[in-house]
């Protein structure tokens, strides 16, 4: 509680000094905009950006459930097949080193202008934290406990089940965590290359035409998204991994 | 009359009871531990009770070694070896029903191999292993796991945690959940069930995990370094809990140790391990009364000689 005071503290401070350096400086809103009337755009132009936000919102979402199911039997299969590990690790790997903006109009170009890339896009960025996470969780499973469950004749779907799945939930989560507030990105980066509507849309139609007030008003609703993601997330987590003291909130 | 107060009958009696659990009389077992694990367990049902009516009460016959009993468990010339090299050489051990056997070799010597072997988490070179007379090809499903770590998943209740060895092959039946209830009501667990590994106490843990290993319903146990990296408490409790397993659930108990104090004052035998490769290099009967180990001489020169052959083998 001290802490989370602490920290709108601390925003609030941030905030109070901008204004004041906006008006202190006198520098013109199309060049940086004081946080009042940033909100004043933000109640203003309310609709349209929850038009945009929720069209982000759902990219994200699709985006992270289609890479979430993918890590999942990705790293399940890296798991149960050693042999598989070893055959897709370097491929995984190597795929971080392909910049996302490098991808952005390829996919643009395969899926079109409609939500299929972005949230392919989303889906891309956050998949390789996840599924490592996932299976750097399962690796860590207790060897003792491995045996304990051999010892009681256990099979494969079993173990899995009952010991390394749940074992893995708070690498899962903590990977999950990363991945809905970094998701924000990959869709943006996707509006940005070729859209008709998202928040990254808004924000390349608002900064053609100077109007830098509303940029930073479809940023402080994608930053809002982004934390509402992650405080779903913590919520589910701390529900599903109850035992843990590792779970975490903003 | 005092419910604690034994009627003259009963008074005769109670050598023929496993007095370890029910009655006020302090049990040879405990007597051999200079700290009372009965202040540790407290809840116990009374002597008499529905619980012992139900349970067979082992009698003084039960403790082994007895001449002639049957071989719980027989393991010929187990071999195995890594990338060419002897990990195990020619290892053979028979352990009779109801009795401690002690492995006790240096760190580092194949002892967890060796149980993996016998579990058939990895494979064997040459060797056959008999249970009952019959040859089977792993102890997998036969025999439960204990190490010095509790084991408990903590995203299961107790509960769960003690039903687990049923609940990996079927759904735990209404009378399944009873007897890991009248386990819990026997370990002074009642009224635990529904609590998580850690809300409970170390002690309390472990004694869930000794139900767990009642209810694999499996007659061997195996028992990885159970004492090692535990507090004082804990072990004397874990001791009183193999005792336990060993007198009054009749469980084959096989340990892997490198404590030679633990092994003299629980084993009916001490297998002497020698290590690259893992072979039996002596096997050492203790006949001695396990109440009256603590302070034998006798004993104290076999701890000697032990030590004087494993640092033997370290030089």
């Amino acid at each position: 509680m001290k802490s989370r005071v602490l920290s709108l503290v601390f925003f609030g401070a941030f905030l109070l000094s901008w204004e004041f350096f906006c008006h202190a400086a006198e520098i013109q809103p199309f060049i940086l905009p004081a946080p009042s009337r940033i909100l004043r755009i933000i109640a203003e132009e309310a609709p349209l950006l929850l038009r945009h936000g929720a069209a982000t919102a759902i990219e994200i979402l699709l985006g992270t459930a289609l890479s979430v199911t993918a890590a999942v039997i990705l790293a399940a299969a890296m798991f149960i097949f050693p042999a598989a590990e070893k055959a897709l690790a370097p491929l995984l790997v190597a795929s971080q080193a392909i910049p996302v903006f490098a991808l952005a109009p390829l996919l643009v170009a395969w899926l079109g202008y409609g939500m299929g890339s972005k949230i392919l896009m989303a889906a891309v960025i956050i998949f390789f934290p996840v599924t490592v996470s996932l299976l750097q969780g399962f690796k860590s499973c207790d060897a003792d406990l491995a045996r304990l469950f051999s010892a009681m004749g256990a099979g494969t779907w079993k173990t899995f089940r009952l010991l390394y799945w749940p074992w893995a939930m708070p690498y899962f989560f903590a990977g999950l965590r990363v991945a809905v507030s970094v998701a924000a990105i990959g869709a943006v980066i996707g509006e940005w290359v070729g859209s008709m509507r998202g928040l990254g849309f808004l924000m390349m139609q608002a900064n053609a035409r100077l109007r830098t007030d509303l940029v930073f008003a479809s940023i402080a609703v994608l930053s809002a998204l982004s934390i509402f993601l992650w405080k779903i997330v913590c919520f589910f987590e701390k529900k599903c991994v109850h035992w843990s003291d590792t779970t975490n909130s903003l | 009359m005092s419910p604690c107060r034994l009627t003259p009958s009963e008074e005769k009696s109670k050598v023929l009871i496993d007095s370890n659990w029910g009655s006020r009389y302090i049990p040879a077992e405990r007597k051999l531990l200079s700290f009372d694990p009965w202040n540790l367990i407290r809840v116990m049902p009374a002597k008499g009770s529905a619980f012992f009516r139900k349970l067979p009460a082992a009698s003084e016959n039960s403790r082994l070694p007895i001449p002639g009993a049957f071989f719980m468990i027989e393991i010929k010339n187990f071999t195995k070896s890594f990338h060419n090299r002897l990990v195990i050489g020619d290892f053979s051990l028979f352990a009779r029903e109801g009795t401690l056997t002690a492995l006790l070799g240096p760190s580092g010597c194949g002892k967890s191999t060796f149980f993996d072997l016998l579990m058939g988490n990895i494979s064997r070179d040459g060797g056959k292993l008999f249970l009952s007379g019959k040859e089977i090809p792993h102890l997998k499903g036969t025999a439960a796991y204990m190490s010095q770590k509790d084991l408990l998943l903590p995203w299961l209740t107790l509960r769960e945690n003690a039903l687990l060895p049923i609940a990996v092959k079927k759904t735990p039946s209404a009378s399944d959940i009873r007897e890991a209830e009248e386990l819990f009501e026997l370990l002074g667990l009642s009224g635990s069930g529904d609590l998580y590994p850690r809300h409970v106490s170390g002690g309390m843990a472990q004694r869930c995990t000794l139900a767990r290993t009642i209810l694999f319903r499996t007659p061997i146990v195996l028992l990885d370094e159970p004492f090692s990296a535990v507090d004082a408490i804990t072990r004397q409790t874990l001791r009183s809990l193999l005792l336990l397993l060993r007198s009054r659930f009749r469980k084959t108990l096989l340990m892997i140790t490198h404590d030679v104090e633990d092994a003299l004052l629980l084993a009916d035998s001490i297998i002497i391990l020698s290590s690259a490769p893992m072979t039996a290099r002596e096997k050492l009967a203790i006949p001695t009364p396990k109440e009256n180990r603590q302070g034998d001489p006798s004993l104290q020169e076999k701890k000697e000689r032990i030590l004087a052959m494993l640092q033997e083998k370290v030089s």
